[in-house]
């Protein structure tokens, strides 16, 4: 009920001029986006490629921990089983991305579903206690059965779209643009629907959703498969774009940062945990940087850049109508 | 079998050790600390680092290992815990989720990421009862564990700073009001529960291979103890923690699997959650 219910209330601006803008901000955005490859190396565009990976599971966990306040302490999990599976599903089995792209996915919500499904019963608290230990779970025994590590020994083969494969950073960048943009796409599109409202519902008080008939197991188990698709699908990326899958891009250390990108994002639009994507990924920060953000950022700023964002535009607002 | 059994009971007791301090924690604060295994983690480490490297006493070392894990529990309580005394308990969770991972990262700058042995405690030949084996060193973590559990139901029941905290855990505000010193309490708990750590820490490090991660399995065990014993009554998590102990034993023993514990005990735990949501919360949580 804080910062979400603040910025409504304080929303002087209309509202479509508001959302026109903003469209016209992520259109700008992808059309940078789309040329980096053009005008950079390969180096460079493998780090705006990790960005945009980062980027699509930070969005999912946004859902899932500034909506609707519930919290997955092992996202990195939801991460790496799909990235396994996409692994050994294009070079094992030899699919082409069009069906390894969904199915990971898939994989990913139906995980995220199971690590929520004790949302149906109880409380964000001890949901959160299951996706510890899912989390742990999977990285100690799942990754370690023999069809994750034989995925883990070998390359993932290059993608072939049509005729031609796509050999290069820079020809399959696109792949991962379009990825990115759908995540980004369909994100804003559920922002300003029905479920959004629930689950903001939700995540101010669960009381409040409950009296307002929100059926708020449900909601909390759907914003879990929501967030696990997104992992899937960046699961799946990291898989091409890596063209290795290892254990060690996926323990603690990943969910940790997953999770300070989007604290530090802070509640509201998607476009706080994206920023903080780029502060952590685009290039190599010291481990110690996300543990003491994640520390800082929750006791001095609880609303992350999102929040900075709200104060600057008010500050503008205010001034203008002087 | 037997034997697994019974190196089981010894396990179990620093396990509930372990989680005996985040029952302390829990109930004064309904906070679950995350970083209660780091804590007890760089106790453990202070510990062998300077009885073994640098030769200091035993006893020296143990309580000066106890002190840093204590002053490392008050810390977060005024770094994270404190100030977030008025937003959710998810919030303060990643506050301390936060201090965890920091905590880790300073260890392996300070200690290394290497692997260490630790020595038990006490060297000796095994007791033999029954044609089975007891080390002392699990005779003396057994009795440590059960003297310290005691000695926190005779803290909690007995003393008057014990009443206070029962007070302050049933309604803080209320505690305030008729002058309790909350504050200091708070602190109290979870210094104790620092401390709790490191004593647990120390008694298994020599039963394992250490290396700055090793409390993470800990975690994972006290955790789930947690959930299964009902957070806040200290017995009933002792003896999940035991039964866990016991599980793993035998899984080890059957199947040699990594991380099959683990699975075993989320599918348990989710089990369990579904099953009877009610009878495990603890009874104030709608409150918190």
């Amino acid at each position: 009920m804080t910062a979400l219910a603040r910025s409504a209330v304080t929303t002087s601006a209309p509202r479509a001029a508001r959302t026109g803008a903003a469209s016209a901000g992520w259109s700008l955005l992808f059309a940078g986006l789309a040329v980096v490859p053009l005008l950079t190396g390969e180096l460079t565009t493998y780090r705006v490629g990790l960005v945009l990976i980062q980027g699509t599971a930070a969005i999912g966990l946004h859902v899932l921990v500034n909506w609707s306040r519930q919290v997955s302490l092992g996202h990195a999990a939801l991460v790496a089983v799909p990235a396994f599976i996409a692994a050994s599903l294009s070079g094992e089995s030899d699919l082409p991305l069009a069906v390894v792209l969904p199915l990971a996915t898939a994989a990913g919500a139906a995980l995220g579903a199971l690590v929520g499904l004790p949302a149906l019963r109880v409380r964000a608290m001890q949901v959160a206690l299951v996706t510890l230990l899912a989390g742990v779970a999977v990285d100690r025994f799942a990754l370690a059965l023999p069809w994750f590590r034989r995925a883990s020994l070998s390359q993932v083969p290059s993608v072939q779209l049509g005729p031609w494969p796509l050999f290069t950073n820079r020809a399959l960048y696109p792949v991962l643009l379009v990825v990115f943009g759908a995540a980004v796409m369909f994100t804003r599109q559920l922002d300003q629907s029905k479920v959004a409202r629930a689950l903001k519902l939700l995540g101010s008080s669960d009381q409040l959703a409950q009296a307002a008939g929100v059926p708020t197991g449900r909601y909390a188990m759907f914003a879990y498969a929501y967030a696990g698709a997104l992992a899937g699908a960046a699961g799946a990326m990291h898989a091409y774009w890596v063209t290795r899958v290892g254990t060690a891009s996926f323990g603690l250390a990943a969910s940790l940062l997953l999770l300070t990108i989007v604290v530090v994002g802070g509640p509201g639009s998607i476009a706080g945990p994206l920023l903080a994507t780029v502060l952590f990924v685009s290039r190599d920060v010291p481990l110690w940087l996300p543990a003491l953000s994640l520390m800082a950022v929750i006791v001095v700023a609880p609303e992350g850049i999102n929040g900075l964002g709200r104060a600057l535009r008010r500050r503008v607002e205010n001034r203008r109508h002087r | 079998m037997t034997q697994v059994l019974v190196n089981g009971v010894f396990v179990g007791l620093i396990y509930a050790l372990f989680s005996l301090g985040m029952v302390v924690v829990y109930d004064g604060s309904r906070r679950i600390n995350f970083a209660h295994g780091e804590t007890g983690m760089i106790g453990a480490f202070v510990f062998a680092t300077v009885s073994q490297d640098h030769g200091l006493p035993v006893p020296i070392a143990i309580v000066g290992a106890i002190a840093v894990s204590a002053a490392l529990g008050v810390l977060t309580e005024r770094l994270v815990a404190r100030p977030l005394g008025d937003q959710s308990q998810l919030t303060t969770m990643l506050g301390t989720f936060g201090i965890g991972a920091f905590l880790l990262v300073m260890a392996a700058e300070i200690f290394g990421a290497g692997l260490r042995v630790q020595p038990p405690l006490i060297q000796g030949t095994p007791i033999e009862v029954g044609g089975l084996l007891i080390t002392r060193h699990q005779l003396l973590a057994g009795a440590v564990a059960i003297a310290l559990f005691a000695g926190v139901e005779l803290l909690y029941r007995h003393t008057r700073i014990g009443i206070y905290l029962q007070a302050i855990a049933m309604t803080p505000a209320s505690a305030q009001v008729i002058g309790l010193p909350v504050n200091a309490c708070s602190m109290l708990t979870w210094g104790l529960s620092g401390a709790l750590a490191a004593v647990a820490a120390i008694l298994i490090s020599p039963l394992v291979t250490m290396s700055i991660g090793f409390m993470s399995a800990l975690l994972v065990r006290g955790v789930s103890a947690l959930v299964l014993g009902g957070f806040n009554r200290a017995f009933l998590v002792g003896g999940a923690a035991v039964a866990i102990a016991e599980l793993e034993g035998i899984i080890q023993l059957e199947f040699s699997t990594a991380g099959l514990t683990e699975v075993v005990l989320a599918g348990a735990i989710v089990a369990v959650l579904l099953a009877r949501p009610l009878a495990l919360s603890a009874e104030r949580e709608a409150t918190a």
